[in-house]
């Protein structure tokens, strides 16, 4: 048996010791386009800001990882083509390795919108001043190319470019953030909210401009033509309107694609060999029923482990996702997750002030959504384990849409002393 | 009225260094003594309100309460002592009677501290109990006239039902009401694992302890609380209590208040009622009436278990005494004027009844002499504080002894003597369910097993220094024991000589 | 493994845990000071109920656990014994690991951007919580020993 997982973040990793675990014998191959070990992905912005050093960048897991769990990893590699045929894979190095299970763990790509000369720039890697921000290089080339005087443009103002927002303040002369839509963090946050982390941003930030409701018509070498026919002068420009799972290579090996990689309630794709986790699937919402992509290293993680227990032979099923988000920015934390938008959910607002949020969203007697803005001492996992586990709030001791500090007690005693026994399985 | 004569009986001494602000006593204290001002970050007490139980002084994890006698006197008067005066005002303010718990507190003689035991040296060797056997059990019922044996040696002779104590220890009659259901189940537990018994005293028997029945005296008194056919059956012998040692001749009143549901279901009465003991039986005038209750039980029993007279040591108990092992008890359980409860007059209390170790002594004396010491055993209680009273009692004549407070203590009593209040900050003496979890029975019982443990080693290391290796060979062995500090007329009652001679 | 188990029924809410939780995790190790002077958090949380009951609360150290899969820079990891462990030095604030915890056992400090959370007295092996608790309602047992009690609750 051997395996070969593509890819060397949150899933790929997690499916190695999912792997290990049932399966110390056969060989794991790890193919990386990246020249590093494991790192938390979304630590590059602390990297940028200088809150973590080089040498922690890597300590998602020890040094001998790889060495102790007996994978043999490959850095520097682009896998070029797959063949589920006869299962194997070449590389760009015109290396074919072969494989008897295939863990695509691929992640996701910067999405790089339609914009007059945005392309070309992006294309120019080495000396260009525009960047995307998704890989620990990003945040190296960008940290090398910032000086104090440079004007930073930031466009997309939803999770990454505010994290860059914040790793850049007081480090450049001045940074604006454009976005098309009316508010910030669009997808995650309403008006209210929206509003609340933006005057934050401005408030700590240094020199943060926001120019909403704007987009850029054509992207020159110094200067950018907005919508509105004005036009600004950059150093560095950083695209971070989103990202797109990266599917190219299980396009190519002919596996079905909707808006990620499909894969069944055991992450296995199309073909029944080839597995697929992490930002790079589409699955299903716990609200909708839709396929959604969820670009999220909380799910990445799970998906990852169970792909590797089911290409080690157990049966694991995945329970359907929603998006959880915990995000500080200067020091006002968000925690966020599920829904809190939608026909007939209903809003309960437990706390409001003028730097402060709490609410949590019902439908139809279960909790389905939550945000808590700057209210980091609240115990936050109890709402996202009650979305989770879909329970019916009226079973609860408490009612929790009055309760300020949500507790482990609103589980009536026999339920909640089952559940502290055992831990969370 | 805004006058109140009140005035603090303790003081709490709170060492600033050493407080953290935990809030612990705070949170222990049932009388709400101590409190937090969050304005200075302070724990500040109210004297007035501490009944000193020692709960917040044992549970602060810095050690930083002590709690002293308040320094305010009263004009020195041997006469009019300060407890005199307070008790007056007290009345004056109420109207009521007194009410005291616990036994009587006065300094009125100790007799077990006036007595020795012997020891002995050269002629008669003294015996190692960890080298040698040492029988602590006896056998608590009526033994009979003559034995008989077959040509094989078997013994013929029916016997009546004896009840065997490894131990000649028993936890004493304590009412489910009067302490908790907690306290219940530590005392069954630990009577179980030494093999002795523990008495329900009259509250009835809660479902959850039939099994603990081997080691159960049940109760049956004025009130007949919880008394039924299954309730009689239940354990291993039946005592009628006439009379307790700290309130000769008074009922027994358990306030509505503590009568919850579960006490209600074990007492069989309506929940929140009083319940109310009449200070007689009603259908009690009589040995003869004595007599009709105690076959009443038999019957009941089928004659399978021993039938106990509790009665207080009072003026005439040697008579009594006399009379009821007539009437057919099994086994007399003589109560002293020191014997504990949750709640008695204070002057019936402090002023009714004699000392155990003179009842003692005459009941064994009256009951030798008109030849039926045999047909009961002799039970005793009223505060017996250690082995050495026990050892002592034994040579007195009694086959085994009671204990009450001392039992409480081991689980966590400090004797404050607030048990009516019915806010025990140990959970023995309250039904209030916070502070009745506060006595965890797992812990509790062993520590009753730790103590009468302790006590059983050392009344085999007294029995071996005076060169005896049975309770039973010390029973009424009264040249064992030698008197001090007694005049001529105690040494007679008791039966023994001064040191010396 | 051992972990440390809740008896509700015999939780009196005192919150001596808590004192002495923050004890264990002073620099100090003195109580007074612990309490005193060192800005602590407690990583044991008791709980009141509406019945007017208490329990004790504290990480579970779940087989599988959400923390871990949650947290972003290695900071929560479970050592070779099982217990979830938590180093500050690792941890950027993200609170992920707070928003997904079920109990709601991993919080995030008052003192500081740290989180707190039970270690089970690793470096000791004795639980402080549990050595003072004055009337046995946490307790340091083996699974194992816990399985067996679970009719209890079942």
């Amino acid at each position: 048996m051997k395996y070969l997982i593509i890819g060397n973040s949150a899933a790929g990793v997690n499916a190695i010791e999912a792997i290990r675990r049932l399966d110390q014998q056969n060989n794991i191959t790890v193919i990386s386009e990246e020249n590093y070990q494991i790192y938390g992905r979304p630590l590059i912005s602390y990297y940028l800001s200088g809150k973590i050093k080089y040498k922690n960048m890597f300590s998602y897991k020890e040094k001998d990882f790889y060495t102790k769990k007996k994978a043999n990893l490959l850095l520097n590699t682009k896998v070029n083509s797959i063949n589920t045929k006869i299962k194997k894979i070449y590389t760009n190095d015109n290396l074919s390795l072969e494989y008897d299970k295939l863990l695509l763990a691929t992640g996701s790509l910067p999405f790089i919108p339609c914009i007059k000369g945005l392309k070309q720039h992006i294309d120019n890697k080495k000396d260009s001043n525009v960047f995307t921000f998704l890989t620990f290089e990003d945040s190296l080339r960008l940290k090398n190319k910032i000086k104090k005087t440079s004007k930073v443009v930031v466009l997309g103002a939803g999770l990454i470019g505010l994290k860059v927002v914040e790793g850049l303040s007081g480090q450049v002369d001045n940074i604006t953030v454009i976005d098309l839509s009316d508010r910030i963090m669009a997808s995650v946050l309403n008006e209210i909210e929206a509003n609340m982390v933006k005057s934050h941003i401005e408030k700590c930030g240094d020199n943060v401009f926001f120019k909403l409701k704007t987009g850029i018509s054509e992207v020159r070498n110094d200067t950018l033509l907005l919508s509105n026919n004005t036009v600004i002068d950059y150093d560095i420009l950083i695209v971070s309107v989103g990202v797109k799972p990266n599917v190219e290579l299980a396009k190519n090996a002919g596996l079905k694609i909707g808006k990620g990689i499909i894969v069944n309630n055991y992450l296995q794709t199309s073909n029944k060999d080839v597995y697929a986790a992490g930002d790079c699937i589409e699955y299903e919402d716990l609200f909708s029923n839709n396929k959604k992509l969820y670009a999220l290293w909380t799910n990445a993680t799970r998906q990852g482990e169970l792909a590797g227990y089911n290409m080690s032979g157990i049966k694991m099923k995945y329970s359907r996702y929603f998006a959880i988000n915990a995000i500080s920015f200067f020091g006002m934390n968000l925690l966020s997750a599920g829904i809190t938008t939608g026909k007939d959910i209903h809003n309960y607002i437990i706390e409001s002030s003028i730097n402060t949020f709490h609410m949590i969203s019902i439908l139809n007697n279960k909790l389905v959504g939550f945000v808590l803005i700057n209210c980091p001492n609240k115990r936050a996992g109890i709402y996202t384990t009650l979305i989770n586990d879909g329970i019916d709030i009226s079973t609860l001791d408490y009612d929790i849409t009055t309760m300020k500090n949500i507790k482990f007690s609103i589980y009536p005693k026999k339920n909640r002393t089952k559940k502290m026994w055992q831990g969370a399985a | 009225m805004s006058l109140n004569f009140n005035t603090p009986l303790f003081e709490i001494i709170r060492d600033k260094n050493k407080c953290i602000q935990c809030k612990v006593c705070v949170r222990q204290c049932a009388n709400e003594v101590h409190w937090y001002s969050s304005y200075e970050n302070i724990v500040n007490s109210d004297n007035n309100k501490c009944v000193n139980c020692h709960r917040c002084v044992i549970l602060c994890p810095t050690k930083a309460i002590t709690i002293r006698k308040h320094r305010l006197e009263f004009r020195n008067n041997s006469n009019w002592t300060s407890n005199a005066i307070k008790e007056i005002q007290k009345q004056a303010d109420t109207g009521g009677v007194l009410l005291s718990s616990m036994g009587n507190p006065n300094k009125l003689p100790i007799y077990w501290d006036k007595i020795l035991l012997n020891a002995s040296q050269v002629t008669n060797p003294s015996i190692d109990p960890l080298r040698e056997p040492m029988e602590t059990k006896v056998m608590i019922g009526r033994k009979p006239d003559k034995l008989k044996f077959n040509k094989q040696g078997d013994l013929i002779t029916d016997m009546p039902p004896q009840i065997e104590l490894n131990v000649p220890i028993m936890f004493s009659a304590m009412s489910y009401g009067s302490i908790s259901k907690n306290a219940h189940e530590a005392l069954a537990r630990a009577a179980t694992k030494l093999g002795i018994c523990y008495n329900t005293g009259e509250g009835g028997l809660n479902k959850d302890f039939y099994k603990y029945g081997k080691n159960t005296i049940v109760q049956v008194a004025s009130g007949r609380f919880g008394v039924y056919k299954d309730y009689l059956n239940a354990g291993v012998g039946i005592e009628i209590k006439i009379g307790q040692g700290a309130k000769p001749g008074i009922g027994g009143h358990l306030p509505g208040k503590k009568v919850g549901a579960d006490v209600s279901v074990t007492r069989m009465i309506p929940i929140g009622s009083d319940a109310i003991s009449p200070a007689p039986h009603h259908d009690i005038y009589s040995i003869e009436d004595l007599r009709q209750l105690i076959f009443a039980l038999k019957e009941t029993t089928n004659y399978s278990k021993p039938i106990f007279v509790k009665i207080a040591a009072v003026h005439n108990a040697a008579a009594i005494a006399s009379g009821i092992v007539r009437a057919g008890a099994d086994v007399v359980v003589v109560d002293g004027f020191r014997g504990g409860t949750g709640a008695a007059p204070t002057r019936v209390r402090d002023n009714v009844g004699i000392p155990i170790e003179f009842a003692l002594a005459s009941i064994d004396q009256r009951l030798r002499e008109e030849g039926i010491r045999n047909s009961a055993s002799l039970v005793i209680s009223g505060s017996i504080r250690n082995s050495s009273d026990i050892v002592k009692a034994i040579a007195l004549g009694a086959d085994a002894v009671y204990i009450g407070s001392a039992a409480l203590i081991a689980m966590g009593c400090h004797m404050c003597r607030s048990c009516s209040t019915g806010k025990c900050n140990w959970g023995i003496a309250t039904q209030q369910y916070d502070l009745v979890k506060r006595l965890n029975p797992d812990i509790m019982y062993k520590r009753l097993v730790n103590l009468i443990s302790a006590w059983n080693h050392e009344i085999q290391e007294m029995l071996g220094g005076m060169g005896i290796n049975a309770v039973d060979s010390l029973r009424g062995n009264k040249l064992m024991l030698r008197g001090i500090d007694l005049n001529e007329t105690e040494l007679r009652i008791l039966g023994i000589k001064y040191v010396g001679e | 493994m051992k972990k440390i188990y809740s008896f509700e029924d015999k939780c009196l809410g005192c919150k001596l845990c808590e004192v002495y939780c923050k004890t264990a995790r002073s620099k100090s190790k003195n109580i007074i000071k612990a309490n005193k002077e060192e800005n602590i958090d407690s990583a044991i949380i008791v709980e009141k109920t509406n019945k007017d009951t208490h329990f004790a609360l504290q990480c579970r150290h779940c087989t599988d656990a959400k923390c871990i899969k949650a947290c972003i820079s290695g900071a929560i990891f479970k050592d070779e014994i099982g217990i979830v462990r938590y180093d500050k030095e690792k941890c950027v604030s993200c609170l992920s690991c707070v928003l997904v915890c079920p109990f709601g056992a991993v919080r995030k400090s008052d003192f500081n951007s740290t989180v707190t959370k039970c270690d089970l007295c690793f470096s000791t092996g004795k639980p402080l919580c549990v050595s003072n608790c004055p009337n046995d309602a946490i307790k340091f047992l083996d699974e194992k020993e816990i399985d067996d009690r679970m009719e209890i609750v079942k």
